[in-house]
């Protein structure tokens, strides 16, 4: 018990944020008891290692970078004095999408899940909303995947923004999971895809090599024209 | 008062009629400070630019709130927002990496695994690179704790103030990032017997 007293107050001491009668009576503890000595010195080393970890080198930021995003929100609240009368408050356009939502989702149920309804000549009940949600990823994606299939190094064209890329993964490995039932070739492609876009997240900006990784997996996969013929069907 | 602080009071005055001079100086002034401690909870310069901004945008949203009676400085109150930023961006982060393995079929490897092997011997760069990942791991506001008492030096009680929490609500958060670090580091350590 009185050891236990003991070990909370070791990382204290190595602080220097313990008083001086408790760091009196610690050093006496530790002359009489191995066991607390022994942890006085293990705590000392692990703290003399995180010390270590610590990176010296603080880099330069891109300080213009960083105050002209700032600065774009400074010039915002200059926009907001002129009221104009589509401006209503947030919750009128919060409920508008709400509704907005529940009337597509209607829509998409009473045609996808009437009895006797086909969406197409090659998909079963929901196989035409599935289609439709490929399609529409694969015009997400294009854009992105012809920057780099098109990258240069010595131009060094391919700008990545990671939130972007961080949805669009997500939306892919949505859509793969559907494809495992719907289209094996389909699932196959996405999942292509999706190594290119995990590794697009990890890349970090002195990445120079992964750009020229990833337009050479584009292109040796075929992955654009692949992608066309399911925008075709 | 001296000249510096009614310099300051003057600068902190304007911007908050909306000079954006004057909020650019202020900027200038503290933009290293916030920068610094971004980078040392981070360790990734992007992110740590990020919270910069973050910072300097909710500063910037707040500063008709600033004010000089209650806060001892404009450095001291902006970084107090960056503390918070960078608490809430490491939040946000982790949740999107859960939210990304939650999606994921394939059970992901741990890339920790090779190095959690008690057969191999650590070294010195093993342990600093365990203890940078234990660090990654922590809790956001444990983390920054940590940080700001072993790579920003302060003390307990600046830290309690900064992060608007008791002095004993930090030890505590101390105490346990330490624990946390020994009781993991304990099997490398006795294998070497404190050659390390």
């Amino acid at each position: 018990m009185r050891c236990e007293k003991f070990k909370e107050q070791v990382i204290l001491y190595l602080y220097g944020e313990l008083d001086k009668k408790s760091s009196k009576e610690l050093k006496n503890h530790v002359k009489k008891c191995p066991e607390c000595a022994k942890e006085l010195e293990y705590t000392q080393k692990i703290f003399e290692l995180v010390k270590e970890t610590e990176k010296g080198d603080i880099p330069e930021a891109d300080w213009k970078k960083c105050w002209s995003h700032i600065n774009e929100k400074i010039s915002v609240p200059e926009k907001k004095t002129k009221r104009h009368f589509w401006h209503f408050p947030k919750w009128v356009y919060t409920t508008a999408a709400l509704v907005c939502v529940l009337i597509i989702g209607i829509i998409i149920g009473r045609t996808a899940f009437t009895p006797g309804f086909k969406a197409s000549p090659m998909a079963g009940e929901t196989k035409g909303a599935f289609y439709l949600s490929l399609q529409e990823h694969f015009d997400d994606l294009k854009p992105l995947l012809m920057e780099y299939a098109h990258y240069r190094e010595e131009k060094a064209t391919a700008i990545l923004d990671k939130k972007v890329v961080e949805d669009l993964l997500i939306q892919n490995i949505l859509l793969k999971r559907l494809a495992a039932e719907k289209n094996p070739g389909a699932r196959q492609l996405l999942e292509d895809i999706e190594l290119i876009l995990r590794e697009m997240t990890n890349m970090d900006e002195n990445g120079t090599a992964t750009p020229l990784k990833i337009k050479e997996y584009i292109n040796n996969q075929g992955l654009l024209n692949s992608m066309e013929v399911y925008k075709n069907l | 008062m001296n000249g510096k602080r009614v310099e300051n009071l003057k600068l902190i005055q304007n911007a908050q009629q909306g000079d954006p001079e004057a909020f650019y100086m202020l900027f200038e002034k503290n933009k290293k400070m916030v920068f610094g401690l971004a980078f040392k909870y981070t360790k990734n310069k992007q992110d740590a630019e990020d919270i910069l901004q973050e910072t300097f945008i909710k500063a910037l949203n707040n500063l008709n709130k600033f004010q000089t009676k209650k806060y001892s400085s404009f450095s001291s109150w902006v970084y107090r927002i960056g503390i918070n930023c960078s608490i809430d961006f490491l939040r946000d982060k982790r949740r999107i990496r859960e939210n990304l393995s939650d999606w994921e079929l394939n059970e992901s490897t741990n890339p920790d695994a090779s190095q959690t092997d008690p057969e191999k011997k650590a070294s010195r760069e093993d342990l600093k690179k365990k203890i940078e990942l234990i660090l990654d791991d922590m809790p956001p506001r444990q983390k920054m704790a940590f940080v700001l008492k072993h790579f920003q030096q302060m003390k307990i009680k600046e830290i309690a103030e900064y992060m608007d929490c008791s002095e004993g609500s930090v030890k505590k958060q101390l105490f346990r990032a330490v624990t946390n670090l020994k009781s993991s580091l304990k099997k490398f350590f006795w294998e070497k017997e404190y050659e390390v």
